[in-house]
Parts: structure tokens; C-alpha cells; sequence
């Protein structure tokens, strides 16, 4: 046979293989729109304003959405002056932070704040970074550098119709920079109070208009605060900090409709943290994550799918005697989600997920419980008028549970037992009007679900024999109900945005760690219990604007007051779990800027009304303390030395050496001097 | 302290009170002879959503105005000149054709795209016509051509960036935007 002829029908093969793979990926393989497949930067400047995925999953205005929602876009970051993602945070209203230590932040939106704190949802471009162990966040272990993030979306209330479980409290989803449209390039080198070093680079690289990288790398190494802290609280001595972490972003164009997303990154954290319990420990965390995606546009509309896979390490030192814990955990995600439009009123999203979640029972080891999840979702948005629409958002998640390996003697529980099936519908419902250009208003109702954490739900377990605990099958989701109404304002003139809005949740089925206990024949085991129910009603103002295109400034405030009814042996934060004592009424947040030619120059203050903490006690309980209202001073003063060399100095908690901010150790105040280069 | 006109906390939340009202107000519009520099900078941004746009080379955008109105020509040629300080897709260069209305309806040159004066939706008959004849995108900034049915696009400023499209008429003329921007604008 003539090898020209051969060689001809092979490419025409593989041609043909090529586009129907492409077809395949159109068709049989959508993709998660979150983060990857939107040009924001375009989007963004065309409508002068950021551009969100993460309300009801099709791409919307940030006037738009059916929530009650802060974009913090790069530049805000920038101007923060942090060398992390809770310093950015920090500055945000509504948001609650408590401060442990140098690397250790909890965050909690609009409340609901704890050590170890489980009602937030994380993600980076979709992907879940919190913890399924504890189901929360250890920041220092996020594998993303601040200058590749596009824009933090703070979504303020529950949104599991979207996101699944877990995002009860507010979901913060990170969203980096798109290698195909943006290219970042740059070096940056910092130095500080507190011994801290620290170095971050990121470059992207074209490879035509077809596909792009982008590679980042940082590392972090710094001392903790030197501030006193109690023999009660210390259940390890502080020990010096340090974090690296890479991350790869590759995004292949296959056709002018079809993009392939490939994810990779790593993780390495120590850091001294405030455990659950409230006792200061040391926490080495490893994380892992692979992550494909593909996204097409076709006449079926925005096809998604994604599929990732995350791995964590954690070793906390001191466990429980000599034993440290080791926690591994591992869990796969499949998301496939369809957004489309039904003439010109209605955009649809329809998707299913699929997830796996395993971790190793730790100190004892020799079991590991894990789950399954279905869900199905739904999305629909009615433009009634066109001053008015209605977005609708359902979610159905079925939960089996599972638990495989050794049965200690004496125990509670059969593997059997683990046998047990939730069913958890969730729902997000919201009405905006907009009777003109300079108004909107919402209505919202939504319901989320939190899932008890896998260490709650049988991982952790200790078997000794002075003392026995157990996580349990037996722990049921939490539900979190939230009514809202809202109004934006933008007075055209002056450049000003007010936002406003109310609030009120009901949350159930709220669970301690520990407190129930089993007494069977060889032994008594303690287990986590469900110590009862929360409301919060609360007000978000926020006001801010820009004043002769020299000075941006903000002022928000949220007074917040929730009343806790909880079993009496939970009373007054005995179980490590207080939220009416220990969520201020009063949050403060005001910012003032200025740029100048070369120079810019940035404050922000934040104040706290007086609340309390929670401490432990001898009895190994926690018992609530006093925490004053304090005030604190960021800011920062950067100069351009040229178009692509800037220098900048910041700083935290400026106003004292040392100020009490939680029941912990106080913060230290923090300078940090920065070199950064563009390329 | 002798203030000769103290301001109390009543007074300041009176002047409070008041500059909201103002803010709630509806702010006036451009008045029709004027140009918006950010309508045209926001019309010539979307063409990176115009998927049925020819990839490479000068894009060619007719400034349209109504041939009856005295002064629309040289609005339109301010127009054309806020243009040519503009960049396309992938900074490509916008190249503005200045026409009246009577003009494009003979007009068999190349266009790709076409920018609407205020008032030249007055003639509906002869834009559709150009529209579907060579395929054309129409842009405005003139909420009139909304209900002529003459603009692909309606572009707003005021306050916020509000785009409005007709996708029937995109569809007649043959443009294609891209799926995300057609979510995001408002749909007619």
C-alpha cells in the first residue's frame, strides 16, 4: 500500500478521532463555570463592575445577584496591604475574624465565629480548600498566592443550593487570574516584624492564542506572636511558622468553543493553631489536589463539567497522650452542570455532583469512615419585567455514610451502624427589583444544610483506658434558615454606593464536639452532641465611594445580636460552642485611600464592641471571658520606583505593641516591608 | 464656643436626608446632542463579545446620523473622532465612516459595524433595511431605538452599565455574542 496514502488516512483518522473527542467533551463532558471559563477582565471592563459566577451559577453583575454579596477585586487586594487571605478579609464588613496567632485566623460571616470554624465554605475557582476533617478552613494551607487572585466573592447567608453543604454561614470563593486572558507575571519579596520572611512569584505563559499557564510558587517562615498565653490554653508550646505552597493553572483552548482546564497544586503548612477545644496546639498540614475541566459553549447552552480530587494531611501535636492525631483525608468531586436560556425571560442551570469523602480514624487507628453524595440541583431565573426578577435554586443532597475496619471492644457502634442514609434538600429563593439604574432591592429566602464533619462523624476516635471518644453515626446535618431584604443605592454624582441590608437565621440541629456519652458494657464513650438551636437577627449598612479619582473610602457597620437555646450542659459555652456571648454587637469597619501619582496610601480601621471568648477550664470544659471592645489600625504606603518596581510598607493592629483581641493570646501589632517586580 | 451657624446632629441628618433624596432622584440624562464618551467606550468593548466579528484587521464602524437634524452631523463627526481615539478587540483599530441615514440605505461599501446617533432611530425603515442587507451590527446609545427596534445593543451609563439586547435582531443580522455576555446584558 502506498505509505503516502496510509499516512494520509491516519491523519484523517486521527483528525476524526480529534473532533470527536471534541464533540464527546461538548456534548457528554460540561464543565464547572466557576472561575476558569469567564473573561472577567473584559466583563469587567465593560460594565465597571465585577462579574460573579457564585450566586446562581450563570454569570451575572455584581448589581445583579440575588444575595447579598462584597467582590474584593485585585485591587482592593493590593491596597490591603496583607500578606494573606484573612488580612484581606479583615477589612471586610460583616466579616468576623478571630486572630490567634501570626498564621492562624477563624472567619466567620455574619457571626457564628469559632475556633476551628465549620460554617464557611472555601473555595479556589470552585474547588473546595476547607477542611473536610474538621469541615473548616486552615488558611495557611490554601495553595494560592495573593497576587494571582482576580476577586474574593464574600457571599453573606446560606447558599448550599449551589455549593452543597457546608454553606450555611457564607461561601468565600477565590477566583484566580485566567491564563488565557490575563497574564500575571511578578516577584515579590517581604520582610517583617516577627521574624517573618517571605517570597511569592507568579508567571504566565501563552502558548499562542491556544493555550496558557500559569505557575506560582511562595513560601512564608515567621515566628508566632510572643504574647503571653495562659498554662490552660497552651497545650503545646509555640513553635516557629512556615508555609510553601505551588500551584499550576494550565487552560487549553481545543476549539473557538471548547476549553480543557488542567489544576495542580501543593501545599505545606506549620503553624501554631487554637484547636477546637480552645487549647493553642501545633498543626502541620499537607494538602494535595488535581483538578480537569472542561467548559463548552453549544446550542445546549453553557455545558460544564469538572472532576477534582483533594488529599489532606494533618498531624496536631499533642493528640491525646503520647499519640499525635494524624488525619487523612481524601475526597473526589464531580460536578456537571448545564446553564442555558429559555427565550429571552428565563436562564436555566441544571447539574449533578458526586462526591466521595474518606478519612482514617485518628489516634486509634485501623478504620476509616467515609462517605457518599448525590445531589441534583436546579436553577431557574425569571426575568419578569425588566425592572423585576425571581431566581429560584433547589438542590437535593443525598448522603450515605459508611465506616470500614476494626471494631475496638467495648464500642459503641457496629460498622453496621454506619449504614445510614440523609436526605437534605436545600434551596436559595430571591427577588430583585430594580425600579431604576441607581436602585436595586431583594427579597431572599434560603435554606442551607451543614454536614457533620468527618472527625464529628466517626474519624476521631480514642481508645484508652482512662478516656474513650468516639465521632457518630448517630449526629444528623445542621439547617441553617435565612430571610433577608436588601437595597443598593448608587448615588451617580458623588460616586457613592449604600448598601443595606437585614437579616434574620434560624440554625438547628447545632453540634458540639463533644458531650453525649454511651455507656456499654466494656466502657463509657463521650461523643458529640446536639446542644440545640440559634437565631440571629442582624443589620449590614455600608457606604462607599471615591472623591476626585484621588481617595476611595468605605465605612460599613453591622450590629448583630443572637440568642443561643442550647441544652443546659451546653449553657454559657460549657461544650466549646457559645454564639450569643461571643459574637459582638457591634462591627466597625472604615477605610480611607489615596493615590497620588506614584505614592498611594491606604488606613483602615476596625472596631469591636466588647463580647467575650471562650477558655478552657481544669474540668476540660470551656467557660466564657471577658473580652474588651478594642479598635485597630492597618495601613499601608506604597510608592512606584518605576512602571514595574513598587515598595510598599504595612502593617497590622498598628494603633498598639499588643492589644486583646479574643479569649486567646493577644495580637501583636505587624509591619511588613515589600519589594515587588513586575515582569 | 460662639458658632454663628451651629450644625446639630438634627441638621446633619437633615443634610443626610437631603443628599440621599438627591442621590434617589433620577439623574438626567446625556441631552441628545451631546456625546457620552462612556457609551461609546462601553459600545466599542463589546465588540470582544461579537463572536461573528472577523478575527483580524481594521474594524470599520458607520456613525450614523439622521440627515434631517442640523446638528447631528457634527455630533456624529465628534462621535466618529472619539472613535479613532478608541482600541477594538485585541487593540484593534476602530476606523469610523461618517454617514447620514439616506446615505447608509444606498451604502455598499464595508461596514462591520454601526453606531447610532441620537435620533437616526427616527428612520427604522432605512437602518433595518442597511442592517439586513449587509449584516451589520447596530449600536446606540438612544433608548428610542429600543422601540424601533433598531439597535442590536442599547448602551447605558447612567449609574451603572446597562446593555440591552435584541436578540431577534441579532439574530436577522446575523450576529453571534458569546453565550456569557448574552446572560449577562439585559434581553429583549
Amino acid at each position: 500500500m502506498n505509505p503516502v496514502f496510509v499516512s494520509t488516512r491516519r491523519r484523517r483518522r486521527t483528525a476524526e478521532l480529534g473532533r470527536l473527542i471534541t464533540v464527546m467533551c461538548a456534548v457528554l463532558l460540561p464543565s464547572s463555570i466557576h472561575g476558569q471559563s469567564i473573561d472577567y477582565g473584559a466583563l469587567e471592563q465593560l460594565f465597571k463592575e465585577p462579574v460573579t459566577t457564585s450566586v446562581n451559577g450563570s454569570p451575572q453583575m455584581a448589581s445583579d445577584v440575588p444575595a447579598t454579596m462584597e467582590i474584593i477585586t485585585a485591587e482592593d487586594i493590593r491596597r490591603s496591604g496583607a500578606k494573606d487571605i484573612p488580612g484581606v478579609l479583615r477589612h471586610v464588613g460583616g466579616i468576623d475574624t478571630l486572630e490567634w496567632g501570626n498564621d492562624n485566623v477563624d472567619i466567620g460571616v455574619r457571626g457564628y465565629d469559632q475556633a476551628y470554624s465549620p460554617r464557611l465554605l472555601v473555595l479556589v475557582d470552585g474547588r473546595q480548600v476547607y477542611a473536610d476533617d474538621y469541615g473548616y478552613t486552615p488558611w495557611s494551607a490554601v495553595p494560592v498566592e495573593i497576587c494571582e487572585i482576580r476577586q474574593i466573592e464574600v457571599i453573606k447567608g446560606p447558599n448550599s443550593a449551589l455549593f452543597g453543604f457546608n454553606a450555611v454561614g457564607g461561601v468565600i470563593n477565590i477566583v484566580t487570574f485566567n491564563p488565557l486572558y490575563d497574564s500575571v507575571n511578578s516577584i515579590s519579596l517581604a520582610g517583617g516584624t516577627q521574624a517573618l520572611g517571605t517570597g511569592s512569584a507568579v508567571a504566565t505563559h501563552k502558548f499562542g492564542k491556544k493555550a496558557a499557564i500559569r505557575v506560582s510558587a511562595g513560601g512564608n517562615s515567621n515566628s508566632d506572636f510572643s504574647t503571653p498565653i495562659s498554662a490552660i490554653e497552651m497545650d503545646s508550646p509555640r513553635k516557629h511558622q512556615n508555609r510553601d505552597a505551588f500551584n499550576f493553572d494550565a487552560v487549553i483552548r481545543l476549539n473557538s468553543k471548547v476549553l480543557l482546564g488542567v489544576e495542580a497544586s501543593h501545599s505545606d503548612a506549620h503553624l501554631n493553631e487554637m484547636g477546637p477545644d480552645y487549647e493553642l496546639v501545633n498543626a502541620q498540614y499537607g494538602t494535595d489536589s488535581v483538578k480537569g475541566q472542561f467548559t463548552a459553549e453549544s446550542r445546549f447552552g453553557l455545558l460544564q463539567a469538572s472532576v477534582y480530587t483533594n488529599w489532606l494531611r494533618e498531624t496536631v501535636t499533642p493528640g491525646f497522650g503520647n499519640d499525635p492525631f494524624h488525619f487523612n483525608n481524601r475526597v473526589t468531586v464531580a460536578e456537571v452542570h448545564d446553564i442555558f436560556k429559555l427565550g429571552t425571560d428565563h436562564i436555566l442551570r441544571i447539574a449533578g455532583e458526586y462526591r466521595h469523602n474518606t478519612e482514617n480514624t485518628t489516634p486509634t487507628t485501623g478504620a476509616s469512615v467515609h462517605y457518599d453524595l448525590f445531589a441534583v440541583s436546579g436553577m431557574w431565573n425569571w426575568k419578569i419585567t425588566s425592572a423585576l426578577s425571581l431566581t429560584n435554586a433547589l438542590r437535593v443532597d443525598q448522603q450515605s455514610l459508611g465506616r470500614d475496619g476494626i471494631i475496638p471492644s467495648g464500642y459503641p457502634f457496629t460498622n453496621s451502624d454506619w449504614h445510614r442514609t440523609f436526605t437534605e434538600p436545600t434551596f436559595n429563593t430571591g427577588l430583585v427589583w430594580k425600579p431604576r439604574d441607581t436602585d436595586s432591592m431583594r427579597v431572599m429566602v434560603s435554606r442551607g444544610a451543614e454536614l457533620p464533619s468527618l472527625n464529628t462523624g466517626g474519624a476521631y476516635l480514642v481508645v484508652s483506658p482512662s478516656y474513650n471518644f468516639t465521632g457518630s453515626p448517630l449526629v444528623e446535618p445542621s439547617a441553617v434558615i435565612n430571610y433577608e431584604i436588601g437595597w443598593d443605592h448608587v448615588i451617580a454624582g458623588p460616586q457613592v454606593l449604600l448598601r443595606a441590608s437585614a437579616f434574620h437565621q434560624h440554625s438547628n440541629n447545632l453540634l458540639a464536639l463533644e458531650g453525649e456519652f454511651i455507656q456499654t458494657s466494656g466502657a463509657i464513650y463521650e461523643l458529640p452532641s446536639d446542644i440545640g438551636s440559634s437565631d440571629a437577627d442582624g443589620v449590614e449598612l455600608g457606604l462607599k465611594g471615591t472623591l476626585r479619582k484621588q481617595y476611595r473610602w468605605g465605612v460599613n457597620y453591622r450590629p448583630e445580636a443572637i440568642s443561643d437555646h442550647f441544652v443546659p450542659s451546653a449553657q454559657n459555652g460549657a461544650l466549646a460552642v457559645d454564639f450569643q456571648h461571643t459574637t459582638p454587637h457591634h462591627l466597625l469597619n472604615a477605610n480611607l485611600g489615596w493615590t497620588n501619582g506614584k505614592w498611594e496610601m491606604d488606613g483602615y480601621l476596625k472596631y469591636q464592641s466588647a463580647t467575650h471568648g471562650l477558655q478552657p477550664t481544669p474540668e476540660d470544659e470551656t467557660t466564657l471571658t471577658p473580652i474588651a471592645g478594642f479598635a485597630s489600625l492597618d495601613g499601608r504606603v506604597a510608592y512606584k520606583i518605576t512602571n514595574r518596581m513598587k515598595w510598599d510598607i504595612s502593617g497590622q493592629n498598628l494603633s498598639h505593641a499588643s492589644q486583646i483581641q479574643t479569649s486567646g493570646p493577644a495580637v501583636e501589632r505587624r509591619v511588613l516591608g515589600t519589594m515587588s517586580f513586575q515582569f | 464656643m460662639n458658632w454663628r451657624y451651629p450644625i446639630s446632629v438634627v441638621s446633619g441628618l437633615k443634610l443626610t436626608l437631603f443628599v440621599m433624596l438627591l442621590g434617589v432622584m433620577p439623574s438626567a440624562h446625556a441631552a441628545a446632542d451631546q456625546i457620552s464618551v462612556e457609551n461609546l467606550q462601553a459600545a466599542m468593548r463589546t465588540l470582544n463579545f461579537l463572536e461573528s466579528l472577523p478575527k483580524e484587521g481594521i474594524i470599520v464602524v458607520g456613525v450614523v446620523y439622521p440627515a434631517e437634524v442640523p446638528t447631528a452631523k457634527s455630533l456624529a463627526a465628534n462621535t466618529a473622532k472619539v472613535i479613532t481615539t478608541l482600541a477594538g478587540p485585541n487593540s484593534r483599530t476602530l476606523q469610523p465612516i461618517i454617514l447620514s441615514t439616506t446615505d447608509l440605505a444606498q451604502f455598499n461599501g464595508h461596514l462591520n459595524v454601526i453606531f447610532l446617533v441620537a435620533g437616526s432611530s427616527k428612520h427604522p425603515e432605512l437602518v433595518l433595511g442597511a442592517l439586513r442587507r449587509l449584516h451589520l451590527v447596530s449600536i446606540s446609545d438612544d433608548p428610542a431605538c429600543v422601540d424601533t427596534n433598531c439597535c442590536v445593543l442599547m448602551i447605558r451609563t447612567v449609574g451603572r452599565v446597562e446593555i440591552t439586547l435584541d436578540t431577534a435582531l441579532a439574530d436577522a443580522v446575523g450576529a453571534r455574542y458569546s453565550l456569557v455576555f448574552t446572560m449577562v446584558v439585559k434581553r429583549k
